[in-house]
């Protein structure tokens, strides 16, 4: 089967406590891979390694065939991995606009253009325009970034995950602190741009991962504890044990 | 934020207001009607139009990267002793080798090696230091390397004259006529030189790559996961920004006539800053304005009383206290806010816009591990 991400033995410790622990797994391409777990399960440190922003203790990781276990981040952003954070995480006194233009500029090659004006960049206004009207911001599009509402940043957040275009997506808890009106239109956000994609999202909201989840992986204490369709999760009794008796 | 007229776009282009400011600079700097001063100085004017490139350059990085460079006097020194020993010439024994230049007289030539020099420098510091250093750190040891350049240039008597530094340094010549030897016409054509340098400044800021700075200014972390190679874009800014004191440097020794240590002096580093955040390091005039704000109130003050450096230093911290964002950000502030609400913005402690440092966000997993471990 082909897999976006394949890791083997992936181990994470932080000054003796290890966060993920031997994770060896296969993400199959397409659809949208929930990861769910308790907190502290290992969850954000599993997306950290994916996506570059630490270094793993242990084990290697690919992407599409390719190793990637030592490439820096922005590399992989440009291999077309795009991740979103836990904690908002924009540009705060810059326009919204700006914002995602920003992201958008950021995957069009030819260096040398960069010091001529954002005009030459021929589909850099049309991209950003197109975006912000999918992630719902086209009448924000002046305000500063951090004068939006939580619910907005959280938007804004994604938008700048899909200016790039990006063939996989990681998504760390991207309804979290969000209205339930705000929630319904970033699940239909993200159920819109599912096709053709692989979305990878940590998500506490169990509703929402049993609605729109292709598979999910169950994280407990670093490990990968069951790993299935949304019904097979809902009638595997460790997991339930260990995570959905909690919350039931 | 409503989409300004095209006229409106003319209007409040920082670039005309540079134009206009260096118009009116020889008659009103170090003007003073109060002392009964009424015409300004053209030296001191053509000071302010040196130092406002001098700033610029250093607020590139500053300003627009975030990045507080504390030596960047070391370039405006490369500069200007690399223009001074080609124009007068130089003898030094070196490894039992004799090397002799000649007197020469052309200024192009002599930007250009200002140029190289301080390029070449900037490039091999900036891949030593920016990858590894950010913040405070980088604030210390770009002092630590302007101290070097400082000593060599205060130390090596043979090439730099030492504590007295090289004088009887010749005007040049442009295409063989004499014609800066005038104070105006070498204001002029100073003034000239640095209004061009910046609208290439100006260009570089406004451009996608400025942007990327802003980002990276904002969020370092973000723009690397957009996927900016964020610390090729800190080297380039770091190269650009020795770019433009270099040529400050170079007309700095031509205007000055001689030149000594002190140009690279932890002083003259900490002057860019001082007038950077005097005249609003965030916008495009601030630090030109702050250069001819610092040396303004250096010649009034200093007439009053030899303790005028107190004087900066009290406005100064005004600034710092009251309008961090400079003299450009209470412009702004009136602009959006009007004058009465601005004075009490300025006066309520909420409207103090903090200066913030924005720290790389610490991996939650992470967080959460090193409490459990602290437990």
């Amino acid at each position: 089967m082909e897999y976006v991400f394949k890791t083997d033995g992936l181990t994470r410790t932080f000054s003796g406590f290890t966060a993920v622990n031997e994770v060896s797994l296969e993400i199959p391409a397409g659809g949208v891979r929930t990861i769910i777990g308790p907190n502290g399960a290992g969850k954000t440190t599993f997306f950290n390694l994916l996506s570059g922003m630490l270094p793993p203790s242990a084990g290697r990781i690919w992407f599409k065939g390719l190793e990637i276990t030592s490439l820096p981040a922005y590399q992989r952003a440009r291999l077309g991995i795009a991740r979103s954070f836990q904690i908002t995480n924009i540009f705060g006194h810059l326009s919204v606009y700006e914002n995602v233009r920003l992201a958008v500029q950021a995957v069009l090659d030819g260096k040398a253009r960069f010091l001529f004006p954002g005009g030459r960049f021929t589909d850099l206004p049309t991209k950003t325009e197109s975006v912000l009207h999918d992630v719902g911001l086209w009448d924000a599009r002046d305000m500063r970034a951090e004068n939006l509402s939580h619910g907005d940043q959280r938007r804004l957040e994604i938008g700048l995950v899909l200016a790039s275009d990006p063939p996989v997506l990681l998504l760390d808890e991207p309804l979290a602190g969000m209205s339930p009106t705000e929630t319904h239109a970033t699940v239909e956000l993200i159920n819109r741009i599912a096709p053709g994609r692989t979305i990878l999202l940590v998500e506490h909201d169990i509703d929402v991962v049993m609605s729109i989840s292709t598979t999910i992986t169950v994280f407990q204490t670093g490990s990968v504890l069951a790993i299935g369709t949304p019904a097979e999760i809902r009638a595997n009794e460790a997991v339930q044990r260990a995570y959905l008796g909690e919350l039931a | 934020m409503k989409k300004r007229s095209p006229l409106a776009a003319v209007m409040l282009h920082p670039l005309l207001w540079t134009g206009l400011l260096f118009a009116v600079l020889p008659v009103i700097a170090g003007a003073n009607p109060f002392a009964g001063q009424w015409t300004g100085f053209v030296g001191i004017a053509t000071t302010m139009v040196i130092f406002a490139l001098f700033a610029s350059g250093f607020n590139l990085l500053f300003g627009h990267v975030g990045e507080l460079s504390f030596g960047h006097a070391m370039f405006f020194t490369i500069g200007a002793y690399a223009t001074a020993l080609y124009s007068n010439g130089f003898t030094i024994h070196l490894f039992g080798a004799t090397i002799v230049h000649a007197p020469t007289d052309n200024l192009f030539v002599a930007l250009l090696l200002s140029l190289l020099i301080a390029v070449l420098w900037a490039w091999l510091l900036a891949r030593l230091i920016v990858p590894r250093s950010s913040g405070i750190y980088f604030s210390m040891i770009t002092l630590a390397f302007a101290q070097v350049v400082f000593f060599v240039t205060y130390e090596w008597s043979e090439l730099t004259g030492g504590e007295d530094g090289l004088q009887g340094i010749a005007r040049p010549t442009i295409f063989g006529a004499p014609m800066l030897n005038e104070t105006y016409h070498f204001y002029w054509f100073a003034a000239t030189i640095v209004f061009l340098a910046l609208c290439l400044l100006y260009w570089v800021v406004a451009s996608p790559f400025g942007s990327v700075l802003h980002a990276i200014r904002e969020n370092k972390q973000r723009a690397r996961f957009l996927g900016y190679d964020v610390d090729k874009f800190r080297v380039n800014a770091f190269v650009l920004s020795a770019a433009f004191p270099a040529v400050a440097g170079w007309l700095w020794t031509y205007y000055q006539q001689a030149i000594n240590p002190d140009a690279g002096s932890v002083e003259y580093s900490g002057n860019v800053v001082m007038m950077s955040m005097l005249g609003g390091m965030q916008t495009f005039l601030g630090p030109i304005l702050g250069a001819s704000i610092y040396y303004e109130i250096q010649n009034n003050v200093s007439q009053l009383t030899k303790y005028w450096e107190a004087w900066i230093g009290i406005v100064f911290v005004f600034f710092v206290l009251v309008g961090p964002r400079g003299i450009m950000g209470l412009v702004d502030d009136i602009r959006h806010y009007g004058l009465a609400r601005t004075v009490r913005r300025l006066l309520s402690r909420r409207a103090r816009v903090e200066i913030e440092l924005h720290e790389e966000l610490l991996p939650v997993d992470e967080a959460a591990a090193v409490t459990r471990s602290v437990q």
